[in-house]
């Protein structure tokens, strides 16, 4: 063989070669590569596609029953907190609410406390039932029930998660502080704590109290929640503070599998105290 | 004939066969390239027609939106409830702890509420003797106080004595109590 002739034979391997791994590296493996992923993905798919067949034979659909019951459920959530114009309109049904409750319970003295601005200073305390100057005991609560109050913070909301996505009611949504303090016989001033929510929304997060030989003295924090139309320092912030703190409901709880029952769905409505309470009085 | 060039082992080459073997070489390339690109298409199709069947499926049978519809019942109907709920259940705590204290003395509580359970403070006098005698008949109340329903954890220390002529020792007991 002719030493040109091997050249050329070689050059022409070189070239086949070169054309082989150019083949298999811009094609053949990204193209293998790619069934590969085809293949997982295809059988990922029929895994899930098996998967929710059996998922779905177990799980009990909705009947027009239940969706009665999500459509009555979400029109009580719509009309559980009032609308109010501004925080001065908010003043006024509170105290309203509260003194009327304060009034039919009987209360010696029921005084309503609240901060200006959120951690700011005390509004004057604004005298809900009784007269006279404020009890004596209550300047040396003081320091406790603001720190209490300053806990109730508009960004500490724990019913967030209930409330939709921004854009909607959740940037007209306020939650307040206030506190009541109390002077009242204890049958009485507990059949004020168990009716202050009664007629407002509201939910006690701290309550204090001493019980005397005549008359007992409380005071307990809540927090109110309203929607309001004017600007508020007491709308809820968009972001909430820190993580967590909101409800829980284990997404693999077997009772979601099965229709809603309204009877085991948990709902105290007003319930008044066992007649202990009368007991207690007599004693 | 003018393109017979070079005879080889009583053979003779074509000039215009050499060039055959590389471009049938590149042909093979080719179609195992296509071969394969097919392949990949099959399955491509396949895919997507597994993702338009599970997505078929789920809105068919919306399993994930049903159990979030359901969730937000429980939930709305927990927020609806808890005011009242919780107000009840921190009275009723509060009056039974009375009820059942005497002889003793209830000098204070405290009652935290959160969204599952209230934690709470009770302050205790007992008058009696001396620390031992006291905590004999705070034991009675206390094992009331954890048999009451709902209390899920207790515990208390003995704080110390008013100085006052009355001579209570005081008890601190911390809890637990399910509000549901």
């Amino acid at each position: 063989m002719k030493p040109s002739r091997l050249a050329c034979a070689f050059l022409w391997t070189l070239a086949s070669l070169t054309l082989l791994a150019a083949f298999v590296a811009l094609d053949w493996y990204p193209t293998v590569k790619e069934l590969g992923r085809l293949r997982r993905e295809r059988s990922d798919l029929e895994g899930k596609i098996k998967n929710y067949d059996i998922t779905a034979s177990g799980f009990v659909f909705p009947d027009g029953e239940e969706e009665k019951h999500f459509i009555t459920s979400r029109g009580y959530f719509v009309q559980e907190l009032p609308w109010m114009e501004n925080d001065a309109t908010w003043l006024r049904c509170w105290t309203e609410s509260l003194r009327r409750q304060a009034e039919k319970d009987s209360l010696a003295v029921a005084l309503l406390l609240f901060p200006a601005v959120p951690g700011g200073e005390m509004e004057p305390a604004v005298r809900l039932t009784g007269q006279g100057p404020a009890p004596d005991w209550l300047a040396a609560e003081m320091p406790g029930i603001r720190k209490s109050l300053n806990a109730v913070s508009p960004g500490c909301f724990p019913w967030r998660s209930l409330f939709p996505e921004p854009g909607s009611t959740l940037e007209l949504l306020a939650s307040r502080p206030l506190a009541v303090a109390l002077t009242a016989p204890l049958p009485a001033l507990l059949n004020f704590v168990n009716h202050n929510s009664w007629s407002m929304r509201l939910e006690i997060v701290r309550l204090r109290l001493e019980p005397g030989p005549g008359l007992s003295r409380a005071w307990l924090v809540c927090r109110s929640s309203y929607h309001v139309r004017a600007p508020s320092p007491w709308s809820v912030p968009l972001e909430p503070e820190g993580a967590g703190g909101g409800l829980l409901v284990d997404p693999d709880s077997p009772l979601l599998w099965q229709r809603v029952d309204p009877g085991i769905a948990y709902r105290v409505g007003k319930i008044e105290l066992p007649p202990a309470a009368g007991a207690a009085a007599r004693r | 004939m003018a393109d017979k060039v070079e005879p080889q082992a009583g053979k003779t080459i074509s000039r215009r066969s050499r060039p055959v073997w590389p471009l049938v070489f590149f042909l093979v390339l080719a179609a195992v390239s296509l071969l394969l690109h097919v392949e990949k298409n099959r399955r491509g199709l396949e895919v997507r027609k597994a993702k338009e069947k599970f997505a078929a499926m789920v809105i068919a049978r919306p399993i994930d939106k049903v159990k979030a519809e359901r969730t937000r019942f429980y939930e709305t109907q927990y927020y609806l409830g808890y005011p009242t709920s919780v107000s009840y259940a921190v009275a009723d705590l509060i009056l039974r702890c009375d009820g059942m204290v005497r002889p003793l003395r209830l000098l204070g509580v405290q009652v935290n509420a959160g969204l599952q359970d209230l934690k709470f403070k009770l302050t205790v006098g007992v008058a009696a003797a001396g620390p031992e005698a006291a905590r004999r008949k705070f034991a009675v109340f206390f094992k009331q106080l954890r048999d009451l329903p709902g209390v899920t954890q207790a515990s208390y220390s003995l704080s110390g004595r008013t100085g006052r002529g009355d001579g209570l020792h005081i008890f601190s007991v911390r809890g637990q109590a399910d509000w549901q």
